[in-house]
């Protein structure tokens, strides 16, 4: 019997509710403390942050043994608003969860003296509350409802600090997210008229209707995919995601890293596999076009990326590039692709949070910004470009980091279902991010240092960590974070047949897929 | 040296022990109040490595957890290489004692010599390539960061992607990760061909073999001291060892490849005399020798390729004679160079020993191949011939009196490595004498032809090095330049395709930004912004959007 029909517990029938609800009501309290009441901030979102560890880690012991978690609020007449849990959301949900500990951390260290902060966290709270919301879905209002509270959310993220860049910034993201919202919205209701329910379920719920509405079907996956293709930085619809780099470090990682990137990917891997089925998507010839789009954003990012001397800007078209990935390893129809596909969401999130909390460090530390000034910075902050040295690696694919079990995985899906023009994508792929990556690492670390940073900056403070080198390289609140999860990015590659890995945790979510009757 | 056969137990761990050890030391590094201890252990952390090759007994260790499931296996070919491995970074490690006093270097020497050493024990191509990147991607900061290490870096990034896609391949197929299995697939495949293709340039890139030697000699030449060592060694457990442990030696004959190995070995060894002879740099001329090697050595397994009954013999020889051509040649590297007046036959009799125990080595591989074939293929003779004289080349130091002397510490170094490698042959005899006692009726009259190429070609060589001295120099690397010409012009079409895009945007979004302005000062548009803002608008606007929506939504 399958486990997850099994009945369950009451009490865990809140679990899934006490996730939103460990860092929504922070995020509202954090709203009204004043800006000196720096501890209890802190506190209160360090506090949501392990709580909501604790909760999913519950969650994780439970769905092993054969626990199922859902909450059902009544919404409309015929559509709850439903919050599920099973393997493919755990698997986003222990992502957004620990990688909003670790940042929140490093936006703590790093909004230190910064203004309004209160208004900061409150969002970046009620941020993940969204994300984690998405991870839950159980039917596509819910998904939806969620995905728009995203859009809400992040925007004053993005336009925190206020300049005309930002403004600017924010209004193309709105621009581009409401659009999407309304494509998003459109098709699920004509989905819901054709089918009469959006319960997401496995191997999707529209097979009983493909043959007698094939278009109607196809224009629905149209505008959700482009709904969700949005924020997953599908070209062409990735103009805001370059643009929102004017964001402060914290949300740039957190929304390269967790929340709006990888909830737009997450998207396209539900529509793909829980709402048209990944092999229904293919007899109605749909994931052919998906994978084409995907292959053409994986190379477009990359070559942007080449011509970017702006390191975020470099990082932001390396996700576009990255991401896309995600979508490639759905659209290539096959369990071995899937696995390459569902796991890269978590090792591309673990690498690219590495590199945008180094960005940030580089930045905050020194005001480098752009990677004509790194010259020699590996001498002077050995311990953030060893992580961004790490996590850049990763992304080239080279073993033993996570990147390269992700792209051996996709590799061989490609070739089992019979295909061999994304292999050549991958391979072209890891050409460019070598090719754009190789020459910062050599610039940090094998060039001459600049003269304006070459020493201690006045005023710097050495911290426990950066005294072993007996230099001071930066404060450790903003050095822990890129430290461990760049040590994750190595210990999931090195450690990938290990139980509980992510790719352990793919594979179980692409038999689910596959294989079960 | 003993045949394969693992021991359980703890044994069975000692492995493990050797790429852990350096890694050991680099955490050791984090902490201060050992740091110094570190630092000076440092130049001796392959130590561990050498005391395994010698006396640990034969061993696998699987490690299924790690990466994609990995083993490490201490075999006959591993041994070899391990103690040849372990005595170039050895060598590279005296003459960087000094250097090393800055844990930033220590962190990049520790890293590569764990993946060098890592590599004689890799069973697996996952855990080859991961011991591979591990060993070169510090090796290009040891080496300096300059151009020769910089291409070399581009060309394993290639060279691994190409080994990567081959692996996904042979995986497709139904091939397990181990070499043995990935071996067994390959010959059976009909894809063999590509396959062999793709395997011959990811690794053939790595060994510096005569076509995919453009990153060799201009590392080589710009290298300081310390690297030579590290870099040779790169060369034989990256390159020559994967090869070994891949093709199917002693299965089915595979005369297309054989003869495709044969052929390359002398089409290398006649482009390796033309360039390398023509060489400003001594130990450029070398790097040429280096390769002119790996050709004839891809060359030996072609032999065994085409021919299965001699594969037995040269599966026996091969290991050690790597082992001992890798001592010479860094040898050779380390004595190559200007000696001033004092001291100027000392350092030629060390160059002329160097290259000796690199013949040694070669006619050490070639003796059973002689013995055991009717006939030696003769692009195998013609390859020796030119091995023979870019060794003969290679031992003649220049006598410019104006260049700087090759430095003590070098020679001394190279001393060593001789030594070390004289000894190594004393041990490799009684495991010659019991392959050459295996072949049936074997026949000196082979070999002499083989010794005549070899010691003949090496006298040429020595002579034509000194002739050719005022001729035209050719740039180290001689296909580079072809190539860093392609590539700069391949970012020339990107940057420009990059600025066109960029106009074009720029255009688009001009356009655009015309419109958006367009509108924005509408006054029509202003004031239907202002009837919005209304209350009473707005609210009936939007039950008729409630309306529309629980329309289109009621079921049916």
């Amino acid at each position: 019997m399958n486990p997850l029909l099994e009945p369950q517990l009451p009490a865990d029938a809140l679990l899934p509710l006490l996730v939103l609800v460990s860092s929504l009501v922070p995020g509202l309290v954090v709203f009204f403390l004043g800006e000196k009441r720096v501890r209890t901030r802190m506190l209160l979102n360090l506090g949501g942050a392990f709580l909501k560890l604790g909760l999913v880690a519950w969650m994780i012991w439970g769905v092993v043994h054969g626990q199922r978690y859902e909450v059902r609020l009544p919404l409309l007449d015929d559509l709850d608003l439903v919050l599920r849990v099973g393997a493919l959301s755990l698997l986003f949900l222990v992502l957004s969860a620990g990688l909003w500990l670790v940042t929140t951390v490093y936006a703590v260290g790093y909004l230190e003296q910064a203004p309004h902060r209160s208004r900061f966290f409150g969002f970046f709270s009620l941020c993940v509350t969204a994300t984690v919301g998405v991870a839950m879905a159980g039917n596509l209002l819910t998904f939806v409802l969620f995905f728009e509270m995203l859009t809400l959310t992040t925007y004053p993220l993005l336009v925190h600090r206020g300049t005309e860049a930002a403004r600017q910034a924010g209004i193309v993201y709105l621009a581009h997210t409401v659009l999407a919202g309304v494509l998003l919205l459109a098709g699920t209701v004509w989905l819901y008229t054709l089918t009469g329910t959006l319960t997401f379920a496995p191997r999707g719920f529209v097979s009983e209707i493909a043959d007698s509405h094939p278009g109607e079907l196809t224009a629905i996956f149209a505008l959700l995919i482009a709904g969700v293709g949005v924020k997953a930085a599908l070209v062409p619809l990735h103009g805001w995601l370059p643009r929102a780099m004017v964001a402060p470090a914290p949300v740039s990682a957190l929304l390269h890293a967790v929340a709006v990137v990888k909830a737009g990917a997450f998207g396209v891997v539900l529509i793909v596999y829980d709402v048209f089925g990944v092999e229904q998507a293919a007899e109605l010839g749909l994931t052919g076009p998906l994978a084409l789009v995907a292959g053409v954003t994986i190379v477009y990012g990359s070559l942007r990326a080449l011509f970017q001397d702006d390191l975020k800007r470099r990082l932001a078209f390396s996700t576009v590039s990255q991401v896309s990935y995600i979508v490639l390893g759905v659209a290539i129809v096959g369990p071995l692709a899937s696995v390459g596909g569902i796991v890269h969401l978590v090792h591309q999130g673990i690498m690219k949070i590495t590199l945008f909390f180094c960005a940030g460090n580089l930045a905050e530390t020194l005001g480098i910004h752009k990677i004509s000034e790194m010259n020699g910075v590996g001498r002077r902050m050995p311990w953030t470009m060893g992580a961004f040295t790490i996590a850049a690696l990763g992304m080239i694919g080279v073993p033993p980091i996570a990147g390269f079990i992700s792209k051996w995985y996709l590799g061989l899906g490609a070739l089992e279902a019979g295909v061999h023009w994304p292999l050549y994508v991958l391979t072209a792929s890891s050409l460019l991010n070598a090719a754009y990556f190789l020459p910062i690492l050599q610039a940090a670390w094998l060039r001459e240092p600049d003269a304006r940073w070459a020493e201690p900056m006045p005023g710097a403070q050495p911290s426990p960590i950066a005294s072993w080198w007996s230099r001071p390289e930066t404060r450790w609140l903003l050095l822990l974070p890129p430290l461990v999860t760049a040590a994750l990015s190595l210990l999931l590659g090195l450690f990938a047949s290990m139980p509980f890995s992510a790719l352990e945790w793919s594979l179980l979510i692409a038999e689910r897929e596959f294989y079960y009757p | 040296m003993n045949a394969v056969g693992a021991e359980a137990g703890l044994p069975m761990l000692l492995p493990a022990l050797v790429p852990l050890w350096p890694l050991a030391l680099l955490v050791a590094l984090i902490f201060p109040p050992g740091r110094g201890l570190v630092l000076r252990l440092t130049p001796w952390a392959a130590l561990p490595a050498l005391l395994v090759a010698v006396a640990a007994p034969p061993a696998v260790l699987p490690l299924p957890r790690l990466l994609l499931g990995v083993s490490l296996r201490l075999d006959t070919s591993g041994r070899w290489l391990l103690a040849a491995v372990a005595l170039l970074w050895l060598a590279g490690g005296w003459l960087a004692r000094g250097w090393l006093c800055e844990p930033r270097r220590a962190v990049a020497f520790l890293l590569a010599m764990s993946g060098a050493l890592w590599l004689p024990l890799a069973s697996d191509l996952p855990s080859t390539l991961t011991a591979s990147v591990l060993a070169a991607y510090p090796l290009y900061g040891l080496l300096g960061g300059r151009r020769g290490s910089r291409v070399l870096l581009a060309s394993v990034v290639v060279a691994d992607l190409l080994l990567l896609e081959a692996t996904l391949l042979l995986v497709q197929a139904g091939a397990g990760l181990d070499f043995e299995a990935l071996g067994e697939a390959l010959v059976e495949l009909e894809s063999r061909n590509i396959l062999f293709a793709l395997l011959l340039l990811g690794f053939g890139t790595k060994a510096g073999l005569m076509g995919l030697h453009y990153w060799l000699a201009p590392t080589m030449a710009e290298a300081p001291s310390r690297a030579l060592g590290p870099a040779t060694a790169f060369v034989l457990a990256a390159g020559l060892l994967p090869l070994l442990r891949l093709l199917p030696l002693g299965g089915p004959a595979w005369p297309l490849a054989g003869a495709a190995l044969s052929w390359l070995a002398l089409v290398g060894g006649v482009w390796a005399v033309a360039v390398g002879l023509l060489q400003a740099s001594p130990r450029a001329r070398t790097a040429y020798a280096l390769s002119a090697l790996s050709s004839l050595w891809l060359g030996l397994l072609g032999l065994g390729l085409a021919v299965p009954a001699s594969s037995t013999a040269l599966i026996g020889v091969l290991p050690s004679a790597t082992a001992l051509f890798g001592l010479g040649v860094a040898a050779l590297l380390l004595a190559g160079g200007v000696s001033g007046r004092h001291g100027r036959h000392e350092a030629q009799a060390l160059a002329l020993l160097s290259a000796l125990l690199a013949m040694l080595a070669v006619l050490g591989a070639m003796l059973p191949a002689a013995a055991s074939s009717d006939v030696l293929h003769w692009p195998i003779m013609g390859s020796l011939a030119c091995v023979g004289i870019m060794l003969g080349a290679s031992a003649r130091l220049p006598m410019d009196a104006e260049r700087r002397p090759v430095p003590g510490p070098d020679q001394r170094t190279a001393a060593l490595l001789v030594a070390s490698g004289l000894c190594l042959a004393l041990v490799a005899i009684p495991s010659r004498v019991e392959v050459l006692l295996t072949v049936d009726a074997w026949s000196v009259d082979p070999v002499i032809p083989a010794m005549t190429a070899l010691f003949g070609g090496g006298g040429v060589g020595f002579a034509a090095a000194a002739a050719l001295a005022r001729w035209r120099r050719v740039p180290a690397g001689d296909l580079l330049i072809l190539i860093e010409r392609a590539i700069a012009g391949l970012v020339v079409a990107f940057d420009q395709l990059g600025a066109g895009i960029a106009v074009w945007r720029d255009r688009f979004q001009g356009v655009t930004g015309q419109i958006a302005r367009g509108i924005a000062e509408q006054t029509a548009i202003d004031g239907a912004e202002k009837r919005l803002r209304r209350w009473s608008i707005a609210t009936v606007l939007l039950l008729i959007l409630g309306a529309a929506v629980a329309l289109l939504a009621r079921p049916g």
